[in-house]
């Protein structure tokens, strides 16, 4: 317990110094003292504070958002769906958001004035209707194969990337460069308005998730043991299913297709501090809100001035994660 | 302290999976202080009958009644804190210990954010030690053998506390002595405790030897509810179970006991 009180201190520590570098990272050289500077407001250079206040931190706040959300996805998906193994990108979820979200795009509904809105609503509806078609199809009364909801989650996504592809030859080719490198999964410098739009969307969920730590570690045990002890799962499910679409959708709309967060960090987290959910859930939001930032500035600087998508390099580092996974779960000898 | 119900009353009870009734006409019931077994052949309707019990399925047509009161009046958190089901088997995707199992029979009686109090430690202590669970507190519930995690969901249902106890063939991976050490369980917390108990059974021996009364299904219908000397008649089983059998006293203690011919 005395651990507990220090990790308390530690963590938020450790989280805001690794922001505060990865902040000063990138192509532009800047120094601790420039960054200070411009911290506190005092007198730094009109350029670097355009840098450092409206193109780097914005960004790392939409990394750190999209990290939160992939990985506390992951975590409610792998608990409602009883299968360590899944994930918004694997289920097909992030697909069926990107596509709400090329059909939006498609019909130029991003040129309204409240087209900001609109494409994330399309992504939000694409992951409710993926998540909803995953779920019934596996299903086989109390149970929930997990073969049978990878495979249908794999297939679903391969359609799904036809269909984009097929909108997209109907795009312009200006508007085609920019899906295609939004598809790869890249995170933007977002408006500020923008932003706070998508800020709301992913503290609403959360809001609504957290409280149900204790629900998601009941069921873990299937849907029955969850009604024994006095869970109305039924309920559970539709809010947990309302609520990880908002999340997907909405940062899927904006960032695309990032793969593999949502499995690496709760599986990583499960290893360290256990699978209870009260704990679980939180620590997603803190583990999965520094990974994503630290991935994006490498992003930024492994190769600058060229920027590597983002999914590059969660895939990079989650496909062989995944493998392990399997392979694991292989020798234990998996249902 | 949990609500205590006593009577469970079940008035023409259907239900169906498909456009034939699987459930139909069934009107019993059983009360505190009485351990009340289900027996019958495979396919009876006897799962279906303790889902519909414990609300976790809903009839087609019919009412079951707790003291007087409809079950579907009652939310899922109240219910759970009035009757529990122990089911046939389990299984868990993640590393939750035994303790963190039991301690989920505590769930109804908090609210979610809440933790639990030293009494609910105490609680669950209690039943890990009463299902002989003591030494595998801190194992993980996936390494556990059949039996073990059957009597870990025995142990939940025990940290619930409820007044009824709904159990789907409890003993079915458990060994000779913990088999007789349920069904001695089962009658003891009728008996002394005064909860109401009904327990779905394959072994039509430990039936009579411990049952207060014994429900036999066919086919989604009751043939007879009844003592065990009253239940356990040759003809009537060989007819029921499509196979002839004998019941020959038992040698110690009188009771029937039922063998293939």
């Amino acid at each position: 317990m005395k651990n507990c009180k220090i990790l308390l201190f530690a963590i938020p520590i450790c989280w805001v110094l690794i922001f505060l570098f990865c902040w000063k990272s990138g192509t532009v050289i800047i120094t601790w003292a420039q960054l200070k500077n411009t911290v506190f407001g005092e007198a730094a250079s009109n350029q670097t504070n355009i840098i450092l206040l409206h193109v780097r931190l914005p960004r790392l706040l939409l990394a750190a958002l999209t990290g939160a959300t992939l990985s506390l996805t992951g975590a409610v998906f792998q608990a409602l769906l009883r299968n360590p193994l899944a994930d918004p990108y694997i289920l097909g979820v992030s697909g069926g958001s990107a596509l709400g979200a090329v059909v939006a795009m498609g019909f130029g509904l991003h040129l309204l004035i409240i087209g900001f809105q609109i494409v994330p609503i399309f992504a939000i509806c694409g992951a409710l209707l993926t998540i909803l078609f995953v779920y019934n199809f596996s299903r086989v009364g109390n149970y929930l194969p997990t073969q049978t909801m990878l495979l249908a989650g794999i297939s679903l996504q391969a359609m799904l990337s036809a269909l984009i592809l097929f909108l997209q030859t109907l795009l312009e080719p200006l508007q085609l460069m920019q899906v295609f490198t939004w598809l790869m999964g890249n995170i933007p410098t977002p408006e500020y308005g923008n932003l706070l739009w998508i800020f709301l969307y992913v503290a609403l969920a959360i809001g609504v998730i957290l409280p149900q730590a204790r629900h998601l570690n009941a069921l873990t045990l299937g849907e029955l043991d969850a009604q024994i002890v006095g869970i109305d799962v039924e309920r559970l499910k539709k809010i947990l299913f309302f609520a990880c679409s908002l999340l997907t959708g909405s940062i899927v709309a904006l960032t695309g297709l990032i793969g593999f967060v949502g499995i690496i960090i709760p599986h990583l987290l499960r290893f360290l501090i256990g699978p209870d959910h009260r704990r679980l859930l939180p620590a997603c939001v803190i583990a999965g809100s520094i990974f994503m930032v630290v991935a994006d500035t490498l992003a930024r600087v492994l190769l600058s001035p060229t920027e590597i998508p983002v999914g590059v390099i969660t895939a990079l580092i989650g496909g062989p994660f995944f493998l392990f996974l399997l392979w694991k779960n292989k020798r234990k000898g998996m249902r | 302290m949990s609500e205590r119900y006593q009577n469970v009353t079940v008035e023409q009870l259907n239900y169906s999976y498909t456009k034939t009734p699987f459930i139909h006409d069934l009107s019993f019931h059983f009360k505190a202080g009485e351990l009340f077994n289900v027996v019958g052949p495979n396919g009876a309707g006897k799962t279906t009958l303790l889902y519909l019990l414990g609300g976790i399925m809903k009839p087609q047509t019919g009412r079951i009644l707790l003291d007087g009161i409809p079950l579907s009046s009652f939310k899922r958190q109240a219910l759970a804190r009035i009757m529990t089901i122990i089911p046939a088997e389990s299984n868990i995707v993640f590393d939750f210990t035994v303790y963190d199992i039991v301690s989920m029979g505590r769930y109804p009686y908090h609210h979610p954010l809440s933790s639990l109090t030293n009494n609910d430690h105490k609680i669950i202590r209690e039943a890990i030690e009463r299902t002989g669970l003591t030494k595998y507190e801190d194992t993980i519930f996936n390494q556990l053998s059949s039996g073990e995690r059957q009597r870990v969901l025995i142990a939940r249902a025990l940290a619930q506390k409820t007044s009824i106890l709904l159990m789907d063939e409890p003993t079915v991976h458990l060994d000779i002595h913990y088999q007789l050490e349920i069904y001695r369980l089962a009658q003891s917390l009728a008996h002394d405790k005064n909860l109401s108990i009904f327990m779905i059974s394959h072994n039509l021996n430990y039936t009579s030897m411990y049952s207060d009364r014994i429900m036999l299904m066919h086919e989604g219908g009751i043939v007879k509810i009844g003592t065990p000397e009253e239940i356990l008649q040759p003809e009537l089983l060989s007819e029921v179970y499509g196979t002839a059998l004998s019941v020959y006293p038992h040698p110690k203690t009188g009771k029937p006991t039922v063998w293939p011919d």
